[in-house]
């Protein structure tokens, strides 16, 4: 055997394990508590914005994902008879239990995003770091980082970090490279308080 | 095949496969997820995930009692601000009490009653039980003729009272307060003027000048929210007499830069310069009962007679004393440096003295009398430090609340008996004292009880709020109320002593009561007159939920007699030593337990403040010692010696080592030296009670 393509094939081999076997190990992948379509809600038939259900408090703080209650105030009883409309009024809303929803942008504690901040003021799309969220038909399958315990969106779909989409990825540097880009002031407290 | 496959093989293949790795993701991703895994461990403690809530409380890390609000998750606090319109603080809230929710889990906390194996910082603790520890300070009481002294850092508090009323039953008692007084210019102000003007304040408001000797007005000082708006709202200017070129220095409109330790004779000269060019109205001369006296012994102190120990020109300070006669009102206040300690009592008479002249006392922009808190006692006459006897304590309590200031060990050792002296702490943390005690009896951490916050000195009406607990307490801490009540029963005091709620809720009636002032309730802004408030019960309700207290501003009056008790005897010159060391802190920081490790972090990366160990030489200096920029090396005292690193700084004066009192560099303070080894430590504390200016040695190590 040729002694360089023994190296070869190892480096082959040590590169299919970091890049494919890697990312299969690292995460697992849960499915969502329930069957959810965005695209039905924003879409002709529903006509929603996306402020309509993630809202903001009075004192503009946002809200993340909807109460039930929010939910009630249209799903009070079932619309359809969709096995997922029947789950979401017999499971959560009549009972008053909140949705386990697993979030795809759950920042660490340490972390302090404001969206009033980059939506009010700084004029941002809700797509511009959500991507075409908001138009799905489904959840898509949340991967869980076994060591990090974030979800996989924190980082990015790509195992590289890479990406051609500027709302993959929510990691530090992407905030640093976007308020570099525009020209907006920065410092550790502003995020870590 | 497989035969032909060797040993070298299967190394060349790992090695690749090794190499093959390098180039794929896996070892970045891997060094990014422990990193993020290390801040997760099930130890750190974890915000609950669940509603966000508001809370409105009071900070008690130090007298001024600023408005918070608190945004709590799962009813745990995880961020505080101020609140917004709120007519003292001005929404603002220093760096300390924004981290004030970090302070329960500070690493210096306690939690347990402990006893020390001894006063040095190097004793051993260990974990007693309360009742064992309270059994023991009873006895030691009990067995001890000399004084039994209560040193409240915090002292206008309900509280504080109860200090009071307990030291005059024990009828060797001595109630202390903090040798470094904000209010040391209000004091010296009450003693010289009859009859007594009651509580004072200052109405920064509506002056037109303000002369600060040495007060750091613009970092931390009184209520910081309130400094902060009278400086930007720039109706007021602002000079800073000063050795250092402090933070205010850098704020202000002028600074005057002067002599370390001869505040006392610039104070003088201003005085002299009012006399001379007849600035004394003829009303104020009348009230003056001593003012041929007086006139003839300023005459010594003229401009050109001190400007060779102050290094002030004498037309500058000429000017100054003319602006400041000419202007509708003016302030002149002194202040302790928070690290350096406070001016000896002969400065802070003379400073008082300039507002008597200017006839600024009992006049709207000057400094005004307020009426005391319907419950609360009539003012105390704080007892100065000299006028202590030395070794003449046999026992110190040191309550829990902090004032912000640093003490040296050295101050309260020299008042303690030689052998047979007890030191309780009440302290919720380690801190500088302490480490020195005998017992350590914690109270409850900031956020963690119910207590009263009164207006601060530099208030111009008096006041009253609550800070509400946001934390729940821990069970093996006990509220310095309790502990007052143990002793009284272990000593037959017949003192009644309620809970702190019953304590605070009197308060509350008592106000109520009064029907004075009105209220203003932070979740919408809204003032509302006391009487229009039906029951104490509403009022309770009010405070509790987020709201102040504010009493009517009353008609003001000149003093009718004012006795100039000022010594005629020339400062001591201080210029005698080659090398003179001056501490230098910011309230709240001039000891690791003080403030939150976090935000210590973040002021040391970047070096918005110095740290303890670190020490500032003018260039002059530095050439003359062979000492370069970021060196490290000894500086040494009569008292000690301690590694310091040296900075190069043009604002400090030839001859002056500017020593930073504060929290050491984090991760230096060890259970053994918890509060590290401070440059404080090294000052040399004079009969006067003071410790401003220690001669020191800079050596290379």
């Amino acid at each position: 055997m040729k002694p360089y393509l023994v190296l070869i094939a190892g480096i082959l081999f040590g590169a299919i394990i970091g890049w494919f076997a890697f990312p299969a190990i690292l995460y697992h992948s849960s499915d969502q508590p329930l069957h959810f379509s965005h695209n039905t809600h924003t879409g002709e038939s529903g006509g929603m914005a996306c402020t309509d259900c993630h809202t903001t408090n009075e004192t503009g703080r946002f809200q993340g994902i909807p109460s039930v209650i929010k939910c009630a105030e249209c799903h009070a009883s079932p619309i359809g008879e969709s096995v997922s409309e029947k789950q979401l009024v017999e499971h959560y809303i009549t009972p008053n239990v909140e949705i386990p929803w697993l979030v795809y942008s759950r920042q660490p504690d340490n972390a302090y995003f404001p969206h009033a901040a980059h939506v009010t003021l700084g004029k941002m799309k809700c797509e511009d770091c959500h991507g075409p969220h908001g138009s799905s038909d489904t959840l898509r399958i949340h991967y869980t980082n076994r060591i990090s315990g974030y979800s996989r969106d924190v980082w990015g779909a790509n195992i590289s970090g890479f990406s051609s989409n500027r709302w993959e990825g929510m990691k530090m540097d992407k905030c640093v490279r976007c308020h570099g880009d525009n020209n907006r002031r920065d410092g550790c407290v502003s995020c870590h308080k | 095949m497989l035969k032909s496959i060797t040993r070298r093989d299967l190394l060349k293949f790992t090695g690749g496969s090794i190499i093959g790795l390098m180039f794929s993701p896996l070892p970045w991703k891997l060094l990014d997820d422990s990193a993020i895994w290390t801040q997760n461990w099930s130890l750190t403690p974890k915000l609950a995930h669940g509603p966000i809530t508001s809370v409105f409380t009071h900070c008690t890390l130090c007298p001024a009692g600023c408005a918070m609000k608190a945004l709590c998750v799962s009813g745990m606090p995880f961020s505080l601000t101020g609140v917004p319109f709120h007519p003292l603080t001005h929404g603002s809230l220093c760096v300390r009490g924004l981290a004030g929710h970090h302070m329960a889990y500070h690493p210096l906390r306690i939690v347990h009653p402990h006893t020390f194996s001894g006063k040095s910082e190097e004793s051993s603790m260990s974990a007693i039980s309360l009742k064992r520890a309270l059994d023991a300070i009873a006895g030691h009481m009990k067995s001890t003729t000399g004084t039994i002294a209560i040193l409240d850092r915090q002292p206008n508090r309900a509280i504080s009272e109860l200090y009071r009323s307990f030291l005059q039953q024990t009828e060797r008692g001595l109630y202390l307060t903090s040798p470094s007084r904000e209010e040391s210019t209000l004091d010296a102000i009450k003693e010289m003027v009859k009859p007594s003007p009651g509580p004072l304040g200052y109405d920064f408001e509506n002056t037109s000048l303000i002369i600060s000797f040495g007060a750091p007005l613009l970092d931390g000082w009184g209520t910081p929210g309130r400094m902060n708006a009278i400086r930007n709202s720039q109706r007021a200017k602002i000079v800073q007499i000063d050795c250092r070129y402090s933070r205010t220095a850098l704020q202000s409109d002028q600074w005057i830069a002067i002599a370390p330790g001869t505040e006392r004779l610039v104070a003088l000269s201003i005085a002299s310069v009012l006399e001379e060019e007849h600035f004394i109205a003829q009303r104020i001369r009348q009230s003056i009962t001593n003012i041929r006296q007086f006139s003839s012994m300023i005459g010594q102190f003229s401009p050109e007679k001190t400007a060779a120990r102050t290094g002030i020109q004498p037309s500058v300070l000429r000017m100054l004393t003319r602006e400041l006669a000419s202007v509708n009102s003016a302030i002149v206040l002194s202040g302790a440096d928070p690290g350096g300690g406070p001016f000896d009592i002969e400065t802070e008479r003379t400073i008082a003295a300039i507002n008597l002249l200017l006839g600024s006392v009992g006049k709207n922009g000057g400094i005004v009398s307020r009426k005391n808190i319907p419950g609360y006692q009539s003012e105390f006459t704080p007892i100065h430090w000299s006028n202590i006897p030395d070794h003449s304590i046999d026992t110190l309590i040191v309550d829990g609340a902090d004032s912000g200031y640093a003490i040296p060990w050295r101050l309260i050792e020299q008042k303690l008996t030689n052998t047979s002296s007890m030191v309780v702490s009440l302290s919720p943390v380690l801190d500088q004292i302490s480490v020195h005690s005998d017992y350590l009896l914690p109270s409850p951490a900031h956020l963690e009880s119910l207590q009263d916050q009164v207006a601060n000195i530099d208030a111009k009406t008096a006041t009253f709020s609550l800070s509400i607990p946001l934390l729940k307490k821990n069970e093996n801490t006990i509220d310095p109320v309790d502990v007052l009540r143990e002793l009284s029963a272990r000593l037959n005091v017949v003192l009644e002593i309620p809970t702190e709620e019953e304590l605070l809720k009197n308060k509350v009636a008592q106000i109520h009561s009064g029907q004075r002032g009105i209220l203003f309730t932070y979740s919408d802004g809204s003032s509302t007159s006391i009487r229009e408030l039906s029951s104490a019960d509403d009022l309770w309700t009010a405070l509790t939920t987020g709201a102040i207290w504010i009493d009517d501003e009353i008609h003001q009056l000149p003093p009718r007699s004012v006795t100039m008790a000022l010594s005629a005897e020339q400062p001591k010159d201080s210029k005698e030593e080659p090398l003179q060391m001056i501490a230098s802190g910011w309230r709240g920081a001039v000891c690791a337990s003080q403030i939150s490790p976090i935000l210590s972090k973040v002021f040391q990366e970047t070096e918005l403040r110095h740290v303890n160990g670190i020490v500032s030489i003018n260039p002059e200096t530095a050439s003359q010692l062979g000492v370069t920029n970021d060196s490290p090396m000894t500086l040494s005292t009569k008292n000690g010696s301690a590694a310091v690193n040296v900075k190069i700084d043009t604002t400090v004066r030839p001859g002056i080592v500017d020593a930073a009192i504060g929290p050491n560099l984090n991760g230096t303070e060890t259970p053994a030296h918890p509060v590290g080894n401070t440059l404080l430590n090294l000052c040399d504390v004079t009969n006067d009670g003071t410790w401003r200016i220690t001669p020191a040695q800079i050596l290379k190590v």
